[in-house]
């Protein structure tokens, strides 16, 4: 499965408006709009699946299956009332993060809590800049998913709409439905807080729940 | 607009703080206005009065770049391991369970259409322009046609999807469902015996909005069909005969032909 990132601004132009036309003919109820949206829901599941995955930490995977669903279900449902006032793929992911806040109301334990052992990061020295590049590649993966899901999960949600989603300011600022100056600061204790928690581990100083990456621990481990 | 080299005494922890926030856009080429300004005088500023901020901004840079592209393969990975087709076929089946559960709740309701006695403008307006078309188009024959079986209803539907060149296949295999429509209580035909009927072909492409008001306009009120041959009897108020048929067959891309 491809996964639809672009980083070519132009690509990204063209590929919005290629989900422009699917979403244009989802609202047109007519003999066509199922078709468009299994396409839809082809060049997009894996950013609402990855997207919702970063945020519902220790659901598993069938949990965060069904918040895809219910969104892109919504997407159906919803298509008509689409303005255009903003990328396909915002829209949607804006979308995804009302569904995924309404599973955490339902199942709080869906996401674990931040223990707060990076918020005195930005009192560290900036001295871990380069320290992700000293970790092996598989090791890197696996801590830098276990520091982000330490992060608070706004803050989580900020960096992952950057990094991997190459969002701009406004557009992160429209998912999370606050003012692009809150994204700029969550991106910025977000960045500190992850740098702390890799050089942390680097350093062997980490406390004892630190033995293994997130996703080699079950659920239960962690409530 | 060109504001003034930043000087060392002028490198405030504000300017820092904001030229580390705006750094990952930058670096993604992603801000405009002030800011882009903002952080184009920064960075040359600190590239030629700040070496040592200057190699901590280049590694910031790096550590981005490092973690993005860590990251990005993650996600890959992560998608990739996704049972794409099962989550499809739930979202397909819940949108069928919707058009299924509409068409109950619809074929449920009295008929409404504009030349009822018992119109009323709040359940004439009872299917959302949201509603998928084949949803709203059986609503509409339900209501239309004052059935009470969805599995009637369904199989008008699915004949006048026969009539919109959707589905012609359907056409010898739903007949039977076709139950008269005369002697119940309040049912169109009865309600049509003093009204003067015609016989109308829609256009294939006509949406149920436009026949709606294609209807509506003359006071007409569908009675019996989709025949055979795709014919619907409309029943009109018998002293507008005339003016109705002029302009139902003035109706271009709406009624194909209109007979007495």
């Amino acid at each position: 499965m491809s996964v639809s990132r672009p980083s070519d601004p132009s690509a990204v132009l063209s590929q919005d408006a290629e989900h422009a036309a699917l979403l244009a003919r989802i609202a047109a109820r007519d003999a066509g709009s199922e078709a468009a949206m299994a396409q839809l829901y082809r060049a997009l599941q894996g950013n609402v699946f990855a997207f919702v995955r970063r945020r519902l930490s220790l659901a598993d995977d069938h949990e965060v299956q069904a918040v895809v669903v219910d969104t892109m279900y919504e997407v159906w449902r919803a298509a008509p009332q689409f303005a255009g006032g903003s990328q396909v793929k915002t829209w949607v992911l804006g979308i995804a993060r009302h569904k995924l806040l309404d599973a955490v109301r339902k199942d709080p334990h869906a996401q674990r809590g931040y223990d707060d052992i990076a918020d005195h990061a930005e009192t560290l020295p900036d001295e871990s800049a380069d320290i992700i590049n000293q970790l092996a590649e598989q090791q890197r993966a696996e801590w830098l998913a276990y520091c982000l899901d330490k992060l608070p999960e706004e803050q989580r949600e900020s960096l992952h709409l950057l990094l991997v989603e190459g969002m701009s300011v406004e557009d992160i600022a429209q998912v999370q439905s606050c003012p692009g100056g809150t994204v700029k600061t969550r991106v910025f204790h977000a960045k500190a807080k992850l740098k702390s928690c890799l050089a942390r581990w680097l350093k062997h100083e980490e406390p004892a729940n630190m033995q293994a990456p997130v996703k080699a621990q079950k659920k239960e481990d962690w409530v | 607009m060109n504001q003034p080299p930043i000087s060392h005494d002028s490198m405030d922890n504000a300017d820092l703080r904001r030229a580390r926030e705006l750094l990952p856009w930058y670096a993604q080429g992603q801000l405009a206005g002030d800011d882009h300004l903002f952080m184009s005088h920064w960075l040359e500023n600190t590239m030629a009065h700040h070496p040592e901020l200057a190699a901590d901004i280049r590694a910031e840079l790096a550590w981005l770049r490092s973690t993005q592209t860590t990251l990005q393969a993650d996600m890959q990975a992560t998608s990739a391991r996704q049972p794409q087709e099962a989550g499809l076929a739930a979202l397909m089946q819940r949108i069928a369970e919707e058009s299924s559960s509409a068409i109950e709740k619809r074929a449920k309701k009295p008929i409404n259409t504009p030349a009822n006695p018992h119109f009323s403008s709040k359940s004439a307006l009872p299917i959302p322009t949201s509603a998928p078309w084949i949803e709203r188009m059986q609503s509409w024959l339900s209501d239309a046609l004052g059935m009470r079986s969805p599995a009637l209803a369904f199989g008008i539907a699915a004949l006048v999807m026969l009539q919109a060149g959707v589905i012609s296949a359907l056409l010898l295999s739903e007949p039977a469902q076709q139950a008269p429509l005369s002697g119940a209580p309040n049912s169109p035909a009865s309600a049509a015996a003093d009204q003067a009927l015609l016989t109308v072909a829609f256009a294939p492409q006509a949406t149920e909005l436009a026949i709606r008001q294609a209807l509506a306009a003359v006071g007409g009120q569908i009675v019996s069909g989709p025949s055979a041959l795709g014919l619907y009897t409309v029943a009109i108020p018998p002293s507008s005969e005339d003016s109705a048929i002029s302009q139902l067959r003035s109706a271009k891309g709406v009624v194909d032909s209109v007979q007495r």
